[in-house]
Formats: C-alpha cells, sequence, structure tokens
C-alpha cells in the first residue's frame, strides 16, 4: 500500500492537521508575543512611575506655619480690630483697603499670613469669615 | 519652558490638556515676577494679558465686594477677568512676592479661536472650576464673560 491510500489507512491527514495546527498556533503566539514587545519594554522603562509599585505618601494639604513672631501677633491683633468693626462676613478688599489707609506695616503680607494661618476663611459665597479659635492659636 | 509645563499640567483649567497644545500654550507664555502689594490687572482697564499662577497668592476683588483668593500653582486668572468688551472685570492683587505666566489676551484669543476642541476643553474645566472652587463667581460672571469665538 503507497501513496494517498496510505496516508488514508493510517490517519495520515489527521496528524497532518494537527501537526499545521499546532505550527500555526505557535507561530501565531509568537507574534503576538514580539507585537506587544514594545508595551513590556515601556512599563520596564516606566517602572518609577507605575502607582501599583508606588510607595503610598500621605500630602498634608497646608503644611503647618511656624509661631507668629511678635510683630506678626501685633498685626494680627490689629486686623482683628478692624475685623470687628466690619459686618460678618466680611469683603476682604474692604478689609485690605482699611488696613491700607489704617497705615498698617505690609497689610497685604500680613493679610495672606493671616489666610495661610486660616484666621480668616472664606465663607465661599465671595466674603470671608473670622475664625477665633485659630486667632487664639497663634496669637493669644 | 519644562518648569512652564509642569505648572500648567498642575492647574485644574489645562492638566487635560494634549501634550501638543499644553507645549503651544507654553510656548505663547511669559515668566513674570510680580511684588508683594502689586496691582496686576484693574478693573475697567484695557484687558491685555491671562495670568496663571506659578507662586504667591493672589486676590481677585470683584465688583460687588466679593473676593476670591488664587494661591495654588496653576490657577488661572483670566477668563474672569475679560469682557467681551476687552476690559478687565476684576481688579487682580499681589499679596505676596511670586510669579505669573502671563499670556497677552489677544495671543490667547487668536489660540482658541483656531482650534475649537481646544477652546471646548479649556471653558469645559473652565466652568468645572468655577462651580467647584468659586461658584459666586460663577453665577455673577458668566453672562458677561463669554468670548465671541
Amino acid at each position: 500500500m503507497y501513496g494517498i491510500e496510505a496516508i488514508a489507512k493510517y490517519n495520515g491527514w489527521a496528524i497532518s492537521a494537527v501537526g499545521v495546527s499546532i505550527v500555526f498556533t505557535g507561530l501565531v503566539l509568537l507574534s503576538l508575543s514580539i507585537s506587544r514587545i514594545h508595551k513590556v519594554l515601556d512599563l520596564w522603562d516606566n517602572r518609577n512611575n507605575i502607582q501599583l509599585f508606588k510607595k503610598k505618601v500621605v500630602k498634608d494639604p497646608k503644611p503647618e506655619l511656624p509661631p507668629f513672631t511678635p510683630n506678626e501677633k501685633a498685626s494680627a491683633r490689629q486686623f482683628r480690630l478692624l475685623i470687628s468693626t466690619m459686618d460678618d462676613p466680611f469683603s476682604l478688599q474692604r478689609l485690605l483697603h482699611l488696613a491700607k489707609i489704617s497705615g498698617l506695616e505690609r497689610p497685604h503680607a500680613s493679610l495672606d499670613h493671616l489666610l495661610k494661618a486660616r484666621i480668616i476663611e472664606p465663607d465661599h459665597q465671595g466674603h470671608h469669615l473670622f475664625n477665633s479659635e485659630a486667632f487664639d492659636r497663634f496669637v493669644s | 519652558m519644562s518648569g512652564e509645563l509642569k505648572i500648567l499640567e498642575k492647574g485644574t483649567i489645562f492638566s487635560s490638556l494634549a501634550p501638543n497644545d499644553l507645549k503651544r500654550l507654553g510656548s505663547l507664555m511669559e515668566t513674570r515676577d510680580i511684588q508683594e502689594g502689586e496691582t496686576l490687572a484693574t478693573r475697567g482697564e484695557k484687558a491685555t494679558q491671562v495670568f496663571i499662577l506659578a507662586s504667591g497668592t493672589l486676590l481677585i476683588a470683584m465688583d460687588d465686594g466679593k473676593t476670591a483668593v488664587m494661591e495654588t500653582p496653576g490657577d488661572f486668572i483670566g477668563m474672569e477677568l475679560l469682557s467681551s468688551k476687552g476690559e478687565y472685570i476684576n481688579t487682580v492683587i499681589s499679596l505676596t512676592r511670586g510669579e505669573v505666566l502671563a499670556i497677552k489676551r489677544d495671543d490667547f484669543i487668536d489660540l482658541i479661536q483656531e482650534d475649537s476642541a481646544l477652546a471646548e476643553t479649556i471653558m469645559d474645566q473652565w466652568h468645572s472650576f468655577l462651580t467647584e472652587t468659586l461658584p459666586f463667581v460663577e453665577k455673577e460672571a458668566s453672562p458677561d464673560t463669554e468670548y465671541h469665538y
């Protein structure tokens, strides 16, 4: 028995089909792997930026301010006096204007300091509020 | 330039822009030192520049006595300043020394006029920023501050 007849008799067609499938599957897997190599290399290059491997840093949104100096305390007290003459909540730009015409020393920087210390806080409606607790903590 | 782009990326308004758009915006900016007490813009005067805060604290004084304080790098001071007549509608005062990135108003308008997708992204982010952080500005200032594309 020879040729096609022998191939058919001893499962030659099935064996060759399995062989072809195995080879093609291998080639497909190989080509997929090669096509993804650039992604793997990108991951490797940016391994320091991957969130999964990053150490979680707990950020403090507002670093604690150092204690007020005597001059800063005096300035804060003057601002409190001015605020006491205003409505509650008050206009920050009006407060700055009053501080300037009252001759307070470095009114802009002092106001910024009070904002950073949260002694003056926004009311989220465009006006500001005086925070007595923060004032006591930093100034008294 | 890379430092300026990093500041843009930090801000709410520009962080979602594509890298190419950020570079285009960055190419229009110039860094400007600001001094304590300096007035960057005065209400009613011709609007020449928009600003992006790099460092320091800015006080925005509005017409009705309301006030906003900008202190986060990347904060944008622009749309609320410019009326369609080309005048500043608020006064901007620096409370501390610092730096702003200034863009000429005309350059900024040209940029957003020639790229509608970019303009839409910026305006969307701007409205989100106002709603989240300065809701009182959005309610009252929006009708007068829209650009005419």
